[in-house]
Parts: structure tokens; sequence; C-alpha cells
């Protein structure tokens, strides 16, 4: 037996209370036992701890072992340069570790925002008195007195009820409210007790006496906080791709560093030297700009979705949306309008009438299926007596009022019905139980009633109808069948139906039936083309709705999202999560007549299967399952503050086709990374190979460390984040989801930067060093140059061979299988930007005295420069060459 | 051999009894009512709770009696355990808001003496949880589990006709789980299930519905917590180690943060022996 099945006196007897309330003695004794009435909030971040644990990882070590090692060197052999190399390193040590830390902390008020919905202060009744307490002095066993506004502080059985209704929305996602009374009940689940009350809900009228049965983490509400606050999300594609990239480079790296220190041993150069020339590989290695790329790059992108009505508040989602695989979207206000419109009248004469139009707006014509002398008439008059039995008002852009009535005041007011001819003086009110109502009117001094309803309702009070000679027949068996025959094929296309009677006098007696209304909350005029897209780009659709799966399969069926079967909330409940999974990894659902705390299974489950989910909501009690999805996406115009701050990205026009279009924007940045991470890669091959060469060949040191560091953390800074702001590839949504078969670090990868272009770079590299020795009257075999300028300018050949040969890699890798010549020279103005910048900073590099002395370059007559053109035209035709070739292949292998 | 319940008039213990009164009835054991008199407990709301406790065994032909001592709680009790022959003892235990090293409470200070019992401490936070308890979860660390501590759950879930669920949750950093995929994590869990099959095969000769449930998580509290808060259980049994009061200064155990933030009631399974 559950708490809300038991009678009042075992209630309260179970409870050691009594309706007079608890002694003030059993109170604090209670306080002790239970603990106070307090939902623990988040547990508190140790921010700066967060921050210094960066500067522990793995890769920040390496970095930071080599920058002692740089500072020991400037001990021993001051004035080479080695000071500034060790402060250089630490830079990069501190940027990385902030970006990361920028991008992976964020405050979560998630719970913040749950919090707000519990009351501060409570009415409760203590040896008999009744005074206002601090809510977390609750304990069970109270006696809680409720009243109209008050939001409810505890979970508890009431004891007495006066036309009491609860706003259950917090729990439920229901905002009409709940009708609750004091009488045991016979439910399974608490929620569908009605003499239950619920923390974190508000009284919306009546007032009640209700004994606390939980308090805190035990509540229902204080259970969705506990899913709120405890979801342990999974990592994102791109935090685990980084992940993946960070270990792999690192391992290259010091297997480099490791085999290049034993040769060094083994040649004699001393232990210090072989250990610097390790380390400096190992920096030619790690790509010390690439999280910082990452991070600007998924900032711009979360800046342009903004534009296109998605708000992201989390960086990493940018390229989750991307991975994307399954959209599990809500019906109301997502897929469609959340605009009730009438499509469709039956009157009782046979005349069928479409109506044509959108939402609440006045243009739209009422075309006649069949010609009819008196259907014109019939229809005003149908119109009129729906109209004025609706209290919704439409005044322009303002709407007030239920949206099935907005739909019938638009659609009279189609017909130039503005205002009523009589005066209203009685109404029989609208109840569940009822499903009818009724207006009296007094219209030339004759008292006429209208009245609109379920179609079964009114069938049952109507005594009459009007035929197609607008004269009145009886309403007999065969008609009643024939209407509800109508009925039925309008709610078998997911209307909703009512209908239209009119009488005389003042009760809703002997009707004559006018007809029947079609109904529907249309979808969206974009959705279907956005669904289509989504299925091309290898994206599941799944709707999760209240409504019956009639209606669901309706809205599916217009706007042509696929599903293998329907599942109704009650049949969830039946399906073992194993069971589960097993149906979502095989099948496309369509749930219908859901609660919302089931998304939240929904989502776990489809994430088990390997799914990346996008789950979208509204209401409080979606938040444990926009925190659990991949991407939780919340509804900008309807969502509450809850789902909002427990999302990561909020649709501003809650709109379907929003979310795909951030899908095409997160793709868009997944494949610009990995152009990036192609384009970083590329220069660590021209920054180690000189190192290499200069092991094994006698010739000066082609290249300084700091010299690397200028590459990795300054000249490919700006053109990598051009790149990661470039448009989508033409067949973006033609693939399937980033990630799922395309990781960001794959062979492909490897294979373009380090064998392809990378060769490329480091040929222009050498070349432009060995040439411009070689012309400077250099021999093989000389070591140790005797003018120390000449090096520094043969450097800076090194130097400027790289970079030039980068200015056009970045160009040929704008796009990943497409010409560059195909994508428009000003199409990405932020790479034009970038382009104007590295001239300067070549120019800087060759002319600025103390630019030269930090970075050991020196000035190169123009007429030496000569000597690095032909790489970059090389690389730049080479690669387009590459990309025509695999473009022919794939042509070859989907014929 | 019996079954002792700690009575203080408090309306948890009289829950704590409850949960014991079905162990014991399912074993076919008395039970023992045991309160031990001091300024803090009102002798009429203790005497009240017995009455309500011996009502309740009377509808299962359950033999009760009531024993009342003296002197300090803990150590009374102590002594009584050591002069007679029992098996466990169900007492409940109150929401511990920050970790304390003296004036602890009852429950607390038997958690952390040796006893020749075992010990169940039961925090309540549904009253009428006991009235109908239908589902009951042991969440465990990977495949840790002993055979007492199973049987223990075992005898909860037939006294109630309760299904059990076992929920094994595996702890792992942000980096190892960014390296398992979906074959790897079956693996994992494949590996587990194994270990814990002979559990299975028990709880089948001894007719109880029971599932395992895995989990791979970065905090296994926060996993237990959010599992409770998303399932209908009615009870949660957690399997406790006796640490001597102060030897936890480095930080909470798991249980006292399981009971802490529990939205069912939990009973914390401490088995008989010495302190560690």
């Amino acid at each position: 037996m559950k708490v809300f099945m038991q009678d009042k006196t075992d209630l309260l007897q179970s409870l050691k209370s009594s309706e007079k309330g608890l002694h003030t003695s059993q109170v604090s004794r209670r306080q002790q036992e239970f603990g106070p009435n307090v939902l623990e909030g988040a547990e508190k971040k140790n921010y700066l701890l967060s921050y210094f644990k960066e500067y522990v990882q793995f890769f920040a070590v390496l970095l930071e072992v080599a920058a002692a090692l740089s500072f020991i060197a400037d001990r021993f052999a001051p004035g080479q340069g080695n000071d500034i190399l060790g402060y250089a390193i630490l830079g990069a040590v501190i940027i990385n570790a902030t970006f990361t830390f920028w991008q992976e902390y964020r405050a979560d008020k998630a719970m913040e925002a749950l919090l707000k919905l519990m009351p501060t202060l409570v009415n409760v009744r203590r040896d008999s008195k009744t005074s206002a307490i601090d809510s977390k002095e609750l304990v069970p066993g109270d006696i809680m007195v409720l009243d109209e506004g008050d939001k409810v502080a505890a979970d508890g059985v009431l004891l007495d009820a006066t036309s009491l209704y609860l706003n259950l929305s917090s729990l439920n996602g229901e905002s009409a409210p709940a009708s609750r009374n004091s009488e045991p009940s016979s439910q399974k689940n608490p929620l569908a007790a009605k003499n239950m009350v619920f923390a974190g809900t508000t009284i919306v009228s009546g007032s009640g006496v209700a004994v606390v049965s939980a308090i805190s983490h035990a509540t229902e509400f204080g259970k969705i906080a506990s899913l709120t606050k405890n979801v342990q999300k999974s990592l994102t594609p791109m935090q685990r791709e980084i992940i993946r990239i960070t270990r792999i480079l690192t391992i290259i790296a010091l297997i480099m560093g490791l085999v290049f220190f034993v040769l060094g041993l083994f040649s004699a150069k001393g232990a210090l030297m072989a250990s610097i020339f390790a380390l400096s590989l190992i920096v030619a290695n790690v790509p010390e700009g690439l999280l910082p790329t990452i991070t600007l790059s998924l900032s711009l992108a979360s800046q342009r979705m903004a534009k296109r009505n998605a708000l992201i508040k989390n960086l990493d989602s940018v390229e989750t949306l991307g991975s994307a695989s399954v959209i599990c979207t809500d019906k109301t206000g997502t897929l469609t309008r959340n605009e009730m419109t009438m499509r469709a009248i039956w009157l009782t004469g046979g005349e069928l009438i479409n109506i044509s139009g959108e939402g609440y707006l006045e243009p739209g014509e009422f075309s006649f299926e069949q010609e009819s002398k008196t259907g014109e008439a019939r229809l005003v008059e149908m119109l009129q007596a729906a109209f004025y039995n609706c209290k919704a008002v439409i005044d322009g852009a303002n709407l007030r009022g239920d949206p099935t009535e907005l739909a019938i005041v638009a659609a009279a007011h189609k017909k130039g019905i503005r205002e009523a001819s009589g005066k209203k003086f009685r109404e029989h009110v609208f109840t569940s139980e009822r499903k009818m109502m009724s207006s009296v009117y007094e219209i030339d001094g004759e008292t006429r009633l209208f009245s609109k309803g379920a179609a079964e309702v009114l069938l049952e009070i109507c005594t009459s109808y009007l035929d197609s000679d607008n004269k009145t027949q009886p309403l007999d068996d065969a008609f009643r069948e024939k209407v509800s025959r109508q009925a039925e094929v309008f709610e078998n296309e997911a209307y909703r139906v009512l209908a239209v009677a009119m009488g005389e006098g003042e009760s809703e007696e002997d009707l004559t039936l006018l007809g029947l209304v079609a109904i529907m909350d249309l979808p969206r005029a974009e959705v279907p083309k956005a669904v289509e897209l989504c299925k091309r780009a290898g994206i599941r659709t799944m709707m999760i709705t209240g409504d019956n799966a009639h209606t669901a399969a309706a809205i599916a069926k217009k706007i042509g999202m696929a599903y293998d079967n329907i599942i109704n909330g009650d049949e969830l409940e039946e399906i073992s999560d194993d069971k589960l999974e097993t149906i979502l990894a095989q099948e496309d659902i369509l749930f219908a007549r859901m609660a919302s705390n089931q998304k939240l299974r929904i989502a776990t489950a489809l994430q088990n299967t390997g799914e990346v989910v996008a789950m979208t909501g509204d209401g409080v009690n979606d938040a444990p399952a926009l925190k659990k999805s991949d991407i939780g996406i919340a509804m900008g115009k309807s969502g509450t503050e809850v789902a909002k701050e427990a999302a990561d990205m909020i649709l501003l026009d809650d709109n379907f086709s929003t979310i795909v279009a951030a899908i095409e924007e997160g793709r868009t940045v997944y494949f610009n990374i990995k152009k990036f991470v192609t384009y970083i890669l590329s220069s660590n091959v021209p920054e180690i190979v000189p190192y290499i060469l200069q092991f094994f060949l006698k010739i000066p040191l082609p290249l300084s460390v700091i010299q690397i560091l200028s590459i990795d953390l300054g000249s490919d800074m700006l053109p990598g984040l051009a790149l990661g702001s470039e448009k989508p590839e033409k067949n973006i949504m033609n693939r399937p989801p980033a990630g799922s078969q395309e990781k960001i670090l794959d062979w492909e990868v490897f294979k373009r930067g380090y064998f392809f272009v990378g060769v490329i770079e480091a040929a222009a590299a050498m070349g432009a060093f060995i040439s411009f020795l070689l012309l400077h009257g250099w021999q093989y075999g000389t070591i140790e140059l005797a003018d120390p300028y000449l090096h520094r300018q043969a450097m800076t050949m090194t130097l400027l061979g790289a970079i030039s040969c980068q200015l056009m890699n970045v160009w040929t890798m704008r796009s990943w299988e497409f010409s560059a010549f195909s994508l428009g020279l000003f199409s990405n103005p932020l790479l034009i930007g970038a382009m104007v910048i590295e001239l300067a900073w070549i120019w800087m590099l060759l002319y600025v005295e103390p630019v030269q002395n930090i970075f050991n370059t020196a000035t190169v007559p123009l007429q030496d420069l000569w000597i690095l053109v032909p790489f970059p035209i090389l690389l730049f035709f080479s690669h387009e060459f590459y990309k025509w070739r695999k473009r022919r292949k794939l042509l070859r292998v989907t014929a | 051999m019996n079954v002792i319940a700690a009575i203080n008039g408090q309306v948890t213990s009289e829950v704590a009894a409850l949960y014991g009164l079905h162990f014991a009835r399912i074993h076919e054991w008395p039970l023992t009512l045991l309160h031990v008199a001091n300024p803090d407990d009102s002798i009429e709301a203790v005497e009240k709770s017995m009455e309500n406790i011996e009502k309740a065994a009377a509808v299962y032909d359950l033999n009760c009696e009531r024993v009342i001592l003296e002197g300090s709680p803990a150590d009374a009790v102590k002594n009584y355990l050591f002069k007679n022959r029992s098996e466990i003892l169900f007492c409940s235990t109150r929401f511990r808001q920050r970790r304390k090293f003296f004036n602890l409470s009852f429950s607390e200070k038997l958690a952390g003496i040796s006893l020749p019992v075992d010990l169940a401490e039961v925090r309540v936070v549904h009253v009428h949880s006991t009235l109908s308890t239908e589902r009951i979860v042991m969440p465990i660390k990977e495949d840790r589990m002993s055979v007492e501590k199973f049987t223990f759950f075992a005898s909860m879930g037939r006294a109630y006709n309760a299904s059990g669920e076992i929920y094994s949750v595996t702890v792992t950093s942000k980096k190892k789980r960014a390296g398992l995929d979906l074959g790897d994590t079956r693996r994992i869990l494949q590996k587990i299930d194994d270990r814990l099959s002979h559990y299975e095969q028990l709880a089948k000769l001894m007719d109880i519905p029971l599932r395992f449930k895995h989990a791979i998580a970065l905090n296994e509290i926060h996993q237990v917590l959010h599992h409770l808060s998303h399932n209908d259980f009615h009870l949660m049994i957690v399997g406790g180690a006796r640490l001597y009061n102060y030897g936890a200064l480095a930080g909470k155990k798991p249980i006292e943060r399981l009971q802490r933030c529990t939205p069912v009631n939990t009973i914390a399974f401490y088995l008989r022996g010495k302190t560690r």
C-alpha cells in the first residue's frame, strides 16, 4: 500500500502526526532524523584547481620539461637564446592550458534555476497554530496549509481540499491545472494520484491542507533535481578526438625524441646536447597551436550559428552537432507551428468546405467541394455559432485565449465575422468531463444558445440538423452514424474535430446540429525539406510527443518522417532497457503519448547503441534528458529557464529546421577542423626534417626551436582560423554524420599532412636553406659558419620556405575534395585578412630588427628570395591534382 | 538466533524495526525490540512504537520480546550483543549534515565498533515504503559483492516478494572512457556479468526475480543517485565497511554520501566483525 492509498486516520497514525500538527518537541527530533528540506545545488567547482590541472596534463608536462631544459642550457651556455626559447615554450603551455580550460569549464546553472522553483516560506500548522516558517524546516508529518498562489515545498497527501487546482508542469510538463481532492487514490503512480501535492508545484486556485510525506531529495521534484545534477555526460566526439590526437602526436613526438636522444648519445654530442636536440624534435612534433585554433574556430562558428537562431551555450556542442546521428524532437511548436488552424468544415447539408491560409492570419479562402445553393448562408451561420462561443481574441499580432478558439476566431475573421450581433448573458462552462460548452445570447429579443464540443457529446443532445435546403430535419440514428463517420475521417487525418450546434432557450437541450469543424496544428512549411535533408545526411529523426499515435502518425506522414513502428508511453514502460536498445538499434520509432520523464530513457538507450543524440525539450522535467543527451536543445520561445540552463543549445525560433541548419554548421566545423589539422601537421614536417638532416649530414643548423614556435603559435594560427570559418562543402549534408566513420585524425590526414604536403614543404625549406648557402659560397661539410649573419639569413630562408608553402597550402586546403578554383577567391574574407597579416609578418621577419633578434632571422636580399617561388606553386597544383584524382576515384566507385 | 531492532520512539526507528520484522519473518527467527533508556527518548513514545511493532508481528505469528537496557546506549547494546546470540541488529540512522568526530549518533557509534552481529543501519526518507516494497536495488562496485551481502539482499527481496536489481558501477577516468568504444564497453561488462553469474543462479534457486545492470561512470555516487532517481525503487541496500570512528578523516565514505542524498530508504549492511 502506498502513502496516497491510505485513509486519513491511518495516514496520520503512520506518520505519528495529527490534524493539529506536530508538537514542537517532535519537530526538532525529526529535523535531526530526516535532515533539512533542502535540495543540494550543484557541487561548486574549484575553478582554480581545474585550471592548474591543465598544467599537469602529459602534453603540458612535456613542454614544461622542454622549457626547464632550455633554462638549464642557457645557464651552461648563455647568450644563445635558450632563455627566450624557454619563455616561448612556457608561453605555449599557458596559451594551451588557458584555451583548454575556457573550452571545458562553464558554470552549470540548471540546478540554480531548479531551486528557484522552491518556496522559501510555507504555512504550517504545529501545535494547532498556523504560522509561516522557513520551508527548509519542514519535516514528514508536518501539516501544510495551502492557498491560491502558494508554491508547495514538499510532497504531501491532502487531508482537505476545496476547489484545489495544481500546476504540475514542473513535474509532468502539462500546463493545464490539475484538479485535486482529498480522497484516497487507487492509482499506481504518485503523479496520477489526485490527493497528492508535490514540491516545486504551484497552487493555481482553491485551498487545502496536506500532511508532508516526503521532503528534500525524496520528493518527486528532488528526483528531477537529482537527475539533473548527477547526470554524467559522455565525452563529446570532439573531446574524444582531441584526446586521441594528443595521444597519437605525443607518442610520435616521444618516440622520435627518444630515438634521436639515443643516437645523440652514441654520436658523441654529449648528454646535454643530445637531450636539447631530442627536445627540439619533440617541440617540433607537438602542434602547440592546435588547441587554441580549435577553440577559436568553435567560438567563431558559435557566432555564425547565433545568426541562424541557434544559440550555442557550450563550445564543444558546435562540433557535436556535426556528429549528431539522431534527432529526437518534440512535435508541438518544433515540427508544427503551435498555432491551430481550421482547415475544413463539414456542414450537415453534406457540403465539405476547404479553408486556405495559415495560423491565425486573416487571408484565406473557403472553397466548397460541391455546388450548394444554401451552403454559403449555412456556413456563415455555423461560423457565427462557433464564434459566439469563443472568448479568444485576435487583435492584429496580439493573441489571447485558447489555441483551438483562436483557430475558430481566425476562420470567422476570414468570413468577416468580427463581433456578436447580440448580448451574451450566460455561459455553460467547458469541463474535461462535459467536453462541451455553450453560450446564451439575446439576439433581437430572442434567447439563443450556441454550443461547441466533442462530436459524440453534441450528437447525444442534438435532436435536429439543417439539411441542404436549410430546413430543419430530425436527427435520426442513421444521420448520427453519418456524422460520426465524417468525424472519424477528419480524425484519421489528425484533425481535432469539434461539432457546432445551436438552439432556442437557455438549456443545452434539443439542439440543431450545424456541422463539424476540423482544426489542426499544421507542420511548419520548412520542416518537410529539413526532414528530407536529414534523411540524405544519414540522420535519424524520431518524434517524441504527448499526443496520441494517430495524430503523431498523421503529422509524420505530412512532413515525410519515416518510421518503422509506433510506441506508446504505456508500452515503453513495459519494455526493458535492453529490449529498448535492441529496438532502437534496428528501427526508427515514433513515440506517442510520452511523458517527459521517458525522454531520458530514450536518450540513454540511443546513446548505449552508439548514437550521438540531439534532444529537444522545453519543460522543467525535460532538464535531465537535455543534460544527458549529447546535444540538449531547449526552446527559446516556449522553454522554461530550467530547460534553457540544462541545454547545450537554445533554438531562438523553436523551429526544427534551425536544428538541421545548426547540424550543417556543426559538420562544416568538423571538416574545417580536419582541414586545419592537416594544415598544421603539414608544417610539422619542415620543422622536423631540418633537425634530422642536420643530425645525419654535415650541415649547419637550418632552423632554431624559436623559429619552430613562431610557425606553430604564430604564422600558422591565423590561416588555420580562416580555414575554420570556411563555408560548407557542397556535399556536406550528403555524408554520414561526422565522426561516425570519418575521424579527424585518420590515415588520410596523415598521408596528406605528413607524407604529401609536408614532404613538399620540407623540400622547400631545405631547398631554400641549402641553395642560399651554396649561392653564398658554403661548402658541404662546414657545420660552423664563419659568418653568423649568413647563418641567420640561411635559417630565415628555411623559415620562409616553410611559411611560403603554408601560405599556398591554406588556399588549396580550403576544400577537402573540391577544387580550390571552384570556391571563389573572396568567399572567405577572414582568409584574405590572414594573408595580409601573414605578408606583413614575413616583412617583419625580414626587415624589423627587434623581431629579427627574437626569432633569429635576418634580412635576405630580394634577388635571393626567388629560390622560394617554385615550391608553393608546386604544392598548390600537386594537391589540386591529388584532389582531382580522389574525385575521379569516388565518381568511379559511385558509378 | 534472533533479530534485534533498536527502538527510540521515533518514526524512523519504527520503520527500521519493520524492516527487521520482515527479515525475522522470512528466517523464522524471533524479533527482539531493544531500547536503552536515556533522557532524550520519551518512554511513552518507545512503548507506543513497540506496541505498533508487536501488532505488526502478531499478524505474522512472529515471537516478539521487549528488552530495556540502561547505561550508555552503544556500550549497553554492545554488551548485550556479546552476552546474547543474535544474528543481526536493525537500527535507524539520521541525516548527517557534516562529518563529526565527537558526539556521534547511536548508529554511527555502532558502525564503528566491533560487534558479534551484522548491522543493518537504515536511513529512512519514506515512512511508508515498508508497506509496499516492490523493487530493491543493491549498487556494487564492479563485481565486488560478498556472499553475506548478497544473502541479506536476497532475504529482503524474499521478505517483500520484491524484484531485485544488482547495479554494478565501473568507475573510470575521462581519458580512459574516451578510449572505450562500444565493443570495449561490452567486453568489460560481460566480464563482470560472468563473475557475478553464480549469484544469478543462486537467485534462481531462491526464486527471486533478479537482474543485473551496469554502468561505466566517472563518479560512482553520482551514477547511483542518478539511477535511483530515474527508476522507481523502494529500497536500496549498500554494503558498508566497518571503519573505526576517526579513521576516515580523509573524506566522506561513499555510504555517507549516498545516505545523505538518497531518494529511497537505504539499508547500509555492515558485516559482523572487527573494525579496520
